[in-house]
């Protein structure tokens, strides 16, 4: 084939708000208003974060990042499918990274969108955050099955779709993931964490990583990318093209509109 | 192809109590109650006069798993499939996957190891409190969860490169669904409703023997009329008939390799 002939090379970078970025703050402009910092940094985080830092130096053409601040497992499936399965992609050759979050976290539609439940929140706990924890026994053990399953239907859904799946996680649970589902599909053949710990690596403002720690957390997904899965890695690509579509959708619809 | 070369063909159906069978008592009398290990004895009995019995041989399919489990929830029901089906792809079969979905309003969780289906009709469980206060439409919401699972079991399928089609246990929502997800898996029509004493259990006011052979009948006829091609027209011998809709349980597994 020649180079004329080549697909493009896409990054779907699936996630919490780990893969948003939140946590590259761009100092000088905040207003100490959390939320209006958070909309007004968002475009930060994404340039920032570390699927633009991989997707560049894996020499990808663009990056199409779905992370979404506070969602759980089940919630990054869900938007796969609503914002990537009516995309036509056949131009592209797709690699999908999926960074994981803390397993307990759940979702249900609720209001005719998506939304996510923390049960693992440390405070303000919602009715239903709090029956889970009342109802399921060791939930971070219990809710590792469910992660589970979720992979497992992401499998399916990439291999359908001819897409490339590659998993991690911010999160220590990836370690017990390890021994109950074992798959060549994670970056690192044995479990590294790659949470930074030291301060300087960590936003003072919302306690998750800064540009030092994305940096950080790229590099040891490089290292795996590169050992275990060479065959992603082309020439550096500095130049790359993104898109953040992880925002929820809203059916546009009601009760009386459907019936 | 000639008849020599032709693949045979299997049906698999998924679904709650509806699709198990649930409600084939035969005669017993109107005040039996049945509980514990007395049910376990009739659940052989359900699943030889469930519908998906008696449809795998108006299909002339050669053989039939029917995961139907009763109380399941559809998460449950796709976890349960995952668990025993995910790297299966039955490549000798021409596999017609039917989904007969049930109330929307139950969820499943992982629970030490086994698959936990909640009914949110139960108020005894916490959870019901929890997701009722807080779920805004208990109508269209569960039901666009519901249709989350469907939409990733057709790529699922197509991927393991089966026939998929699904209907709702409940005619109310075929309206919501026509909005929400247009697609020609689904088979609209009302199997469940409006039926005659006669063809439902005195015990559990589900269909009875009766019952599920004119379900199935109404089932039948709509695959034909929509979906021709997966009607086989030769006459097969033998069916083979597998009951697999119980769950794997995952007991606290953390120290030993791949249990999945």
């Amino acid at each position: 084939m020649n180079s004329v002939n080549k697909k493009k090379k896409l990054l779907i970078t699936l996630g919490c708000s780990f893969t948003l970025g939140v946590g590259n703050w761009n100092e000088k402009s905040l207003t100490n208003d959390f939320y209006t910092d958070f909309e007004l940094n968002r475009e930060n985080f994404i340039t920032q974060g570390w699927p633009n830092r991989v997707g560049k130096y894996l020499g990808y053409d663009k990056v199409l990042n779905l992370g979404l601040e506070g969602s759980a497992n089940s919630t990054h499936v869900k938007t796969f499918l609503e914002r990537i399965l009516p995309m036509d992609l056949l131009e592209w050759e797709v690699l999908v990274i999926w960074m994981m979050t803390e397993p307990t976290r759940f979702s249900f539609y609720n209001g005719l969108q998506n939304t996510d439940y923390l049960p693992s929140a440390k405070s303000n706990k919602s009715p239903l955050e709090k029956a889970y924890l009342d109802e399921i026994n060791e939930p971070l053990y219990s809710s590792l099955y469910d992660q589970v399953f979720y992979m497992k239907l992401m499998e399916q859904v990439c291999e359908n779709n001819g897409y490339d799946l590659l998993f991690t996680s911010w999160n220590n649970s990836l370690q017990q993931l390890y021994k109950i589902y074992p798959s060549d599909k994670y970056i690192h053949k044995n479990w590294v964490d790659i949470k930074p710990k030291n301060s300087s690596y960590i936003s003072s403002i919302c306690g998750h990583p800064n540009e030092k720690g994305y940096e950080l957390i790229a590099n040891k997904l490089i290292e795996g990318i590169n050992e275990n899965h060479p065959k992603y890695k082309n020439e550096s690509n500095k130049d790359i093209e993104w898109e953040w579509l992880g925002s929820r959708i809203e059916y546009p619809i009601d009760n009386k509109t459907l019936i | 192809m000639n008849s020599v070369n032709k693949k045979k063909k299997l049906l698999i159906t998924l679904g709650c109590s509806l699709t198990e069978g649930i409600g084939c008592y035969g005669d017993l009398p109107e005040n039996s109650v049945i509980e514990g290990k007395d049910y376990e004895k009739f659940r052989n009995r359900f699943h030889k006069y469930s519908w998906p019995s008696q449809l795998v041989k108006l299909l002339n399919y050669d053989k039939l798993i029917n995961m139907g489990f009763g109380g399941s929830s559809t998460s449950g029901q796709l976890k349960v499939f995952m668990q025993k089906y995910e790297d299966e792809y039955f490549k000798d079969y021409e596999v017609l996957c039917l989904w007969c979905l049930s109330e929307p309003l139950r969820l499943s969780f992982y629970n030490s190891g086994h698959i936990e289906n909640v009914q949110l009709t139960n108020e005894d469980i916490s959870f019901t409190k929890g997701y009722l206060e807080q779920i805004s439409d208990i109508t269209i919401d569960p039901l666009l969860d519901q249709l989350f699972y469907v939409k990733t079991m057709r790529q699922i399928c197509e991927n393991k490169n089966w026939n998929f089609l699904a209907f709702h246990n409940d005619s109310m929502f075929i309206n919501y669904i026509n909005k929400l997800d247009k697609n020609d898996c689904w088979l609209h029509d009302s199997y469940f409703e409006n039926m005659e004493k006669d063809y439902l259990s005195p015990i559990c006011d589900h269909p009875n023997e009766k019952g599920y052979k004119i379900i199935a009948l109404k089932i039948y006829e709509n695959i034909k009329n929509k979906n021709y091609n997966l009607v086989n027209n030769e006459n097969v011998n033998k069916i083979e008939m597998i009951y697999n809709g119980d769950s794997l349980n995952y007991k606290y597994l953390l120290n030993e390799s791949n249990p999945l």
